[in-house]
């Protein structure tokens, strides 16, 4: 069996890797998950402080999962369930100049529905749907950063798709 | 293949080309690649990790500099003994005493283990009362005579030597390019630049234009004790200076004279006595004007 060349993360260097591995990762999931009003960026911040108070008892194959499971747990205990408001994006890219007036403002009703949509799934399928769509992460990988199998990460983002389908269409 | 595992294929970006285009042939393929150009529009903000990785380490030295209480712990100790040694050398220090005779006075003193020191006029002698138990030590600047009672060795230290005793009499004079040591009971050593000498009762060593000469004295006790300075071969310049000292007079003569030896002695207790005791042997005369004398040869 491969021994690990360090058994424990208190090397800058081996931190400072962890953390380019993993801080945008972490900041995209508390953001998808919680919403950018929980200061995502902070919440990175004292979860690496953690791992790096326990730096002497965390071998380098688990901090991904310590850092996941504090993050989540710390956001957690800030919050309770509340609902998530995304803000799309003011800005649209403009490749296209003939633009009526009339689809300028149905893209903007669309996407506030799709705004309200979003805001009414649960957490765990906003989250799995907002990595795959947008981060454009694979189903595998989203799967192990929630630490849940491929087939539950398949089931929530196709739920959520559905779900957001006819919520758009109700709203 | 079923709708749903189709679009989960799509989902995961996982398509083949005939897939894509059985995809394409859905009803709703077109809302959901609506829906998915809108998720694109709420992407999560940038997030600049290099900032953010410096603002960690900042917090994190932070972090580890208060989970280490200990350190300051130890730091606050050491600092705490630093201070208390630096007080207590300080005051050990301060715990230097002082004995001074001025010119034309003579001062006797009782040393913390009970010897005498008689100090002559015009000098200076200091030595610590706290670790006196610990080393009987004394600076003298002039002249003095000690008596030094039995125990461990009773050091003299001057600018030009050290003379160390365990317990007898002796006297030490230590003046500008001139330096005697006279024993009169006992053994003395002495040490002068390098050179150590043991004087035993009688025994003297001068040491002036750094030259060492030996000799040898009858008296138990120097005569300046009995207001007397008495001198054996000693430079001239050594006798008027002493002179001056015992009646604190400036006393001016020529350079010539300086390093003719003078055996003879003078009284404390009349200046004119004194200045023709020493001036008619050496054929001079004086004149006494205020605090000053003036020799000149005839």
């Amino acid at each position: 069996m491969d021994k690990p060349l360090f058994d424990n993360v208190c090397e800058e260097q081996v931190f400072s890797q962890l953390y380019k591995k993993w801080a945008t990762d972490l900041h995209n999931f508390v953001y998808y998950k919680f919403g950018a009003h929980v200061n995502p960026e902070d919440k990175v911040q004292e979860a690496f402080i953690k791992l790096w108070k326990h730096c002497k008892e965390t071998p380098m194959d688990k901090a991904k999962s310590f850092l996941f499971t504090i993050i989540n747990n710390l956001t957690l205990n800030e919050i309770k369930h509340l609902k998530v408001v995304h803000k799309y994006q003011e800005q649209q890219p403009k490749n296209y100049t003939n633009e009526s007036p009339e689809f300028v403002l149905e893209e903007q009703q669309y996407l506030e529905k799709f705004q309200k949509a979003l805001a009414k799934l649960p957490e765990g399928q906003r989250t799995a749907f907002l990595l795959n769509r947008v981060e454009g992460k694979r189903h595998k990988e989203i799967s192990e950063l929630l630490g849940i199998s491929r087939k539950a990460v398949e089931k929530r983002i196709y739920t959520a798709l559905e779900k957001l389908r006819v919520d758009i269409e109700e709203i | 293949m079923k709708k749903e595992d189709l679009i989960i294929k799509w989902l995961d970006n996982n398509l083949s080309e005939k897939e894509l285009k059985a995809f394409e042939q859905l009803d709703a393929s077109s809302i959901y690649a609506k829906m998915d150009r809108a998720a694109k529009r709420f992407k999560a903000p940038e997030f600049d990790m290099d900032a953010s990785y410096s603002k960690l380490k900042a917090l994190r030295t932070a972090a580890h500099s208060a989970s280490s209480n200990w350190k300051r712990y130890i730091s606050g100790i050491a600092a705490a003994l630093v201070i208390s040694f630096g007080l207590f050398f300080a005051l050990q220090y301060s715990a230097e005493t002082e004995v001074i005779a001025l010119n034309s006075e003579k001062t006797d003193w009782i040393l913390p283990d009970t010897s005498e020191v008689v100090l002559n006029a015009g000098s200076t002698l200091s030595f610590n009362e706290k670790s006196w138990s610990s080393e009987r030590a004394v600076h003298l600047k002039g002249e003095a005579f000690f008596k030094v009672a039995k125990g461990s060795t009773f050091s003299v230290y001057t600018n030009q030597g050290k003379v160390e005793v365990l317990g007898t009499q002796f006297t030490v004079n230590d003046r500008p390019n001139y330096f005697e040591v006279v024993c009169f009971e006992g053994l003395v050593q002495v040490s002068y630049q390098g050179l150590t000498r043991e004087l035993t009762a009688g025994k003297s060593l001068k040491v002036y234009d750094n030259t060492p000469f030996d000799d040898i004295t009858s008296k138990t006790t120097p005569t300046w004790l009995e207001n007397k300075s008495s001198f054996t071969s000693v430079p001239y310049f050594e006798v008027v200076q002493e002179l001056g000292r015992q009646y604190n007079m400036t006393i001016t003569m020529e350079d010539g004279l300086n390093n003719t030896l003078f055996t003879g002695s003078f009284t404390h207790s009349n200046l004119e006595i004194a200045l023709q005791a020493i001036t008619i042997p050496l054929n001079l005369s004086f004149t006494i004007n205020g605090n000053e004398v003036v020799l000149k040869s005839n």
